[in-house]
């Protein structure tokens, strides 16, 4: 195991890709020369050449859409999209084309395609440059969505989203670009459409991905440890397919379930989420699932309006006391002590 | 521009290159060849007449826009490209399909959406498709198709191959963003990509003076450094000639061009389409000038067909649409049941595919 | 000779109306040829001929809309035939159809109407409870899992839910450990409270060594519990008398000597249960039940007698009891009887009783007391006749005296009522005559 940054793992996987196969090439706006807007590309431009590595002007519906051509016959392009603001220039491409092509033409013509690009705000970069629309293409059949939110997740499911024969939304985020975590060294994969137990937990459950993941679990940690409450962490990693399974059996359990998103709450991830529970868990519930959303506005400049807009650990650490369940079920192990009632 | 300017003033206006479509048959033309071209061209005419006839016999459901009137530019377009290179075309395709060898009863199958029909009735009129003959649909977004066909040739020109992709799109296309992005990518990428413009004069009931800046839409090229050329869709050698130059540009130099072919649309923009925005007297002139009226009457002059041959081409091009409605009858649609069991495989590939690529 | 059929000119077009013939029947037509001018509900188009020959018969005038796919023409070789066109009629499979649907649906409905009415006082207390008390979802599968009464638990979840630490607490206080939902655990860490399974077993402890468990089927937990229950939160007082049973049994024989061949025979429980009915008439407090902290006076009165069957014991009901004959009640009772051996009961036979008997009568039983069947209020237990000496007239008689006991809860029922209420039983059955009609 290495200890690694997000940056360098998304960075070594690409590297790894290239080198493993001939088709797979990258393209996207400053990649080459640039070395990447976020650095995530720096020195494969000059490893590989420009062949490998393709600067592209900016033309998103066009260079999405030259991907997909690409893909068409049998290369495996990996476009970067700057930040996944600039996505909407591409939905034709990404929705009409890339998404529907396998199935319009009868199975002909597979489409395997990976779109990277970060989302999420918090940098002070306004309304347009700081959007969560993940949703958008969760919704859409004949598309993947995939968010990993540690390095060693962002390696294994990149290798797998380029493997995959269908286009795959890749989805970072900036402020997780800096994060270090342990990843293995080995050729290992993470599956597409299976969520991860982050943490174990018997009071409630909270439902998360990408950066928000990553907080649930520091929340959830610094709750244990405080001795306060025993909170399960689901991490999704995959938006679509979503591992149902994974979410429901931990409801089950903890009987209470918080969706803690960083997109808007109206018809957000967790609108479907809250709906697969109460269809599938109904009889399991003990409460109303409740979700953690950042406020439904245009994302403001100033500093204090922009934390007091995006959601975080404080506004989940809020819904957790609300939520939490009178009698503490504590997680012990080994011991036959009852939990003392608070 | 080039040294095609002659024939670009003549060609300002399609009408006016009557005189070019009479001109004899060069000699060094192979003559199975040329009736080829005559016999595609009926089946073609005579395959989108019978669309129409089903579409209102409601065998046929949804859009369905035909090729009628531009037959010679759908038979030139092909003829002028390698059986290997790759063709993206708009949703008025059905021509360009059969140009392209797609077996008619699979392509009326199709348009009837049965299992048997090319994309196994899952796309319809619009999204006709074949790998093999390296057909590769069929579009319903204006422009949808032109950065994907610009990608292919991005695939062609990264593994150094031989092939080229041709690229056909309507007038209106021209105006629109992927129109610009893509020929602004082929360029500076140097892919062996031929853009193959069909103005027919409207884009659904706008005329293409009324949409486009420039409409002279060939000169749009010039943006991109590209050469380009206007010829007269009518004339079926014409437009062969110009595609092939086109072709070799992008095949030996890996130099992007575009084609304009101006041709005429004998009916409305779809089946449903009245076509009460173009002015009758214009609409008979453009019916009078048969582009395969024309072509029968150069050939004869040439010596080429008579009109027993004629008449023999004829009924085998009928035969072969009756036949290829009759299979399409007889096929089954796709069962419900199987589909609704095999949702997945319908809307995602499997994981290994075992395909290196086309 | 072929068929010229409406066309279909655009993907929403379902019926065109033939706007204006172009052609007349002999006009000789070529392919391509305007036959006429349709509407649609978009635009005029044209009807186009697909075949060559002498347009026969028009079989559509102007101005009339009919489906895509109707024939509007014949087209064939050979003269034109003229013949007055057949009007064009509504598919007739359509209007029936409509017709019968509707018909059944209003048929469908009063007998709906009927069996809610009638349902609704009977099982009006059970829905009741569901729509009054907010409860979670797993709160009320708890409970229903343990045999709890909602209306008997304090919610502490938002706007007063009871939740499943409500359910948890009862189950602590009641002396029972909680039972795990019975669902997959995936989890490795151990819950600390000792887990019971719902069934089949009501207490888990380790077997004493001369002793071996008894097993206990779901039923029996059940039963169990509520008997445990009705015993701990109602407040019992118990009242008795003796009852001379000498006219009403020789009332019985008299009865049933006169039954005929269908066989069914009036026995003791029946006229005691038919006495009750009649005593609640006058006594309505005797015929309420108790849910939500609140006692409801029933406006039916259904009697419920104890039976005892292999799985346990169940107490049947028959409802209105007291407007009921004796012989329907007789029948009603031996059918009953017969589903309950046979295990073959309906919670309908189970549901909405107000009052209950529980006869020993049958052992050699001088008195005893029963418990209270919740959510009832009362609860009446008969012992064995025994034959004894009594004084008339100041000379000894031998009478066939009757001891019963009434358990009566005693927040709503107190000693003189009970006791009035005794009299009143006992005033029907020592002149029986009165239980008939």
């Amino acid at each position: 195991m290495a200890e690694i940054t997000y940056r360098q793992a998304l960075h070594d996987a690409l590297r790894e890709e290239l080198l493993r196969d001939e088709h797979v090439f990258l393209l996207g706006e400053e990649i080459g020369v640039f070395e990447g807007s976020y650095k995530i590309t720096a020195g494969l431009l000059t490893e590989f050449g420009p062949r490998r590595v393709v600067d592209t002007p900016i033309v998103e519906n066009g260079f999405v859409g030259m991907a997909v051509g690409a893909a068409m016959l049998g290369l495996r392009p990996i476009v970067e999209i700057m930040t996944i603001n600039f996505i909407v220039l591409a939905m034709d491409q990404i929705v009409n084309q890339a998404a529907k092509i396998y199935a319009m033409f009868g199975g002909q013509c597979p489409v395997p395609l990976v779109i990277r690009t970060p989302g999420g705000g918090g940098q002070q970069l306004a309304a347009t440059h700081s959007q969560n629309l993940e949703v958008w293409f969760a919704h859409v059949p004949g598309l993947k969505v995939v968010a990993p939110s540690t390095p060693a997740d962002a390696k294994g499911l990149l290798r797998a989203s380029v493997r995959d024969n269908n286009p795959v939304i890749f989805l970072e985020n900036l402020a997780l670009y800096n994060v270090k975590g342990e990843a293995p060294r080995d050729d290992y994969m993470v599956p597409i459409g299976k969520a991860q137990v982050t943490k174990e937990g018997a009071d409630l459950t909270v439902i998360s991905y990408s950066r928000m993941a990553a907080v649930a679990l520091d929340v959830a940690r610094r709750l244990e440890q405080e001795n306060r409450l025993s909170v399960e962490v689901v991490d999704l990693r995959s938006l679509r397919p979503l591992d149902r399974e994974t979410i429901v059996n931990s409801v089950r359990k903890t009987n209470r379930a918080i969706v803690f998103e960083e997109d808007w709450r109206s018809f957000g991830i967790g609108a479907e989420i809250a709906a697969l529970l109460q269809e599938e868990a109904f009889d399991d519930l003990d409460a109303p699932i409740k979700r953690v959303a950042s406020l439904e506005v245009p994302l403001p400049y100033s500093k204090p309006l922009e934390l007091a807009t995006l959601t975080g650990s404080k506004q989940l650490i809020e819904a957790i006391n609300e939520l939490a369940p009178r009698r503490r079920r504590r997680v012990n192990h080994g011991r036959n002590n009852h939990a003392p009632a608070q | 521009m080039d040294d095609n300017s002659k024939q670009q003033t003549q060609a300002r206006k399609g009408i006016s290159t009557r005189e070019q479509a009479r001109a004899p048959i060069p000699q060094e033309e192979d003559r199975a060849a040329l009736l080829n071209y005559y016999y595609q061209m009926v089946l073609v005419r005579r395959f989108e007449e019978k669309s129409g006839e089903m579409y209102n016999r409601a065998r046929i459901g949804g859009y369905c826009h035909l090729n009628l009137g531009e037959e010679a530019t759908v038979v030139g377009f092909s003829a002028g490209l390698a059986p290997d290179d790759y063709v993206y075309t708009n949703y008025r395709e059905h021509g360009y399909a059969l140009a392209r060898g797609l077996p008619p009863g699979a392509v009326m199958a199709e348009l009837f959406g049965k299992d048997t029909g090319s994309s196994r009735g899952r796309g319809g009129s619009m999204h006709l498709f074949d790998r093999e003959r390296r057909f590769m649909g069929g579009y319903a977004i204006v422009g949808g198709q032109l950065p994907l066909a610009t990608g292919a040739a991005f695939a062609l020109a990264y593994r150094a191959a031989h092939e080229i992709v041709a690229c056909q799109m309507g007038d209106g296309t021209t105006n629109t963003g992927a129109f610009h992005e893509s020929l602004n990518l082929a360029k500076i990428y140097a892919l062996p990509i031929v853009y193959f413009v069909v103005n027919n004069q409207y884009g659904m009931g706008l005329r293409v003076e009324r949409g486009s800046a420039v409409s002279e839409l060939y000169r749009k090229a010039c943006a991109y450094d590209m050469q380009s050329w206007r010829v007269d869709g009518n004339d079926v050698l014409a437009v062969r000639d110009a595609v092939r130059k086109a072709a070799a540009l992008a095949r030996e130099k890996h130099e992007p061009s575009l084609i304009e072919a101006v041709s005429f649309r004998f009916r409305g923009h779809s089946v449903v389409d009245p076509d009460r925005y173009r002015n009758p007297q214009e609409v008979q002139e453009g019916r009078a000038h048969d582009p395969i009226e024309a072509f029968a009457t150069r050939l004869a002059d040439a010596g080429l067909l008579d009109e027993k041959e004629r008449r023999k081409l004829d009924e085998k091009a009928e035969h072969e649409v009756d036949a290829a409605v009759k299979f399409a009858e007889d096929s089954p649609f796709p069962s419900v049941d199987e589909f609704m069991a095999g949702l997945e495989g319908y809307v995602y590939a499997p994981a290994e595919t075992g395909e290196e690529g086309a | 000779m072929a068929e010229i059929t409406m066309p279909r000119l655009s993907d929403t077009m379902q019926e065109g109306t033939l706007a204006r013939w172009l052609k007349k029947p002999g006009d000789e037509i070529k392919k391509g040829d305007v036959l006429a001018e349709i509407e649609t509900d978009k635009a005029t188009m044209d009807l186009e001929a697909y075949d060559e020959g002498t347009l026969q018969q028009i079989l559509v005038q102007e101005g009339e809309t009919v489906p895509i796919g109707q024939v509007v023409a014949m087209i064939g070789s050979g003269a034109a035939v003229q013949q007055p066109a057949p009007t064009p009629t509504p598919s007739p499979a359509d209007a029936s159809a409509d017709g019968a649907g509707t018909a059944r649906a209003r048929a469908a409905s009063p007998p709906q109407a009927e069996k809610s009415d009638a349902s609704k006082s009977m099982v009006a207390d059970e829905s009741d409870t569901r729509q009054e008390v907010k409860a979670s979802p797993l709160a009320r599968r708890l409970a229903d899992e343990h045999g709890i009464e909602l209306g008997q638990l304090k919610g502490t979840g938002p706007g007063g839910r009871i939740v499943r630490d409500d359910i948890e607490d009862f189950l602590e206080q009641r002396g029972t450990p909680a039972a795990q939902p019975a669902q997959p655990q995936p989890t490795a860490a151990p819950q600390e409270a000792p887990t019971t399974t719902p069934q089949p077993v009501v207490a888990q402890a380790s077997a004493p060594a001369d002793a071996e468990a008894i097993p206990f089927s779901r039923v029996q937990s059940l039963i169990a519990r509520r008997l445990a229950e009705a015993k701990q939160t109602i407040p019992h007082f118990y009242v008795s008398t003796e009852i001379d049973m000498t006219e009403t049994l020789a009332m019985r024989q008299v009865f049933n000597a006169s039954a005929d061949e269908d066989g069914v025979k009036v026995t003791v429980n029946d006229l005691i249960v038919k006495a009750c009915a009649l005593a609640l008439e006058k006594f309505p407090d005797f015929n309420s039940t108790f849910r939500d902290g609140q006692f409801y006076r029933h406006r039916h009165i259904n009697v419920g007698f104890a039976v005892d069957v292999p799985s346990g014991l169940v107490v049947p009901v028959i409802r209105d009891t007291n407007i009921k004959g004796v012989r329907s009640i007789a029948r009603e009772a031996k059918t009953l009887i017969e589903k309950a051996r046979a295990n073959r009961l309906a919670s309908v036979d189970l549901e909405g009783g107000t009052f209950s008997v529980s006869n020993l009568g049958m052992m050699d039983v001088s008195e005893f007391i029963a418990v209270i069947n919740p959510p009832q209020t009362a609860i009446l237990a008969i012992a064995s006749t025994r034959k004894q000496y009594v004084p008339v007239n100041d000379q000894p008689v031998i009478r066939d005296l009757m001891t019963v006991t009434l358990s009566a809860d005693h927040r709503l029922l107190y000693g003189a009522a009970v006791a009035r209420f005794l009299q009143e039983v006992k005033r029907l059955l020592q002149s029986p005559y009165s239980l008939l009609g």
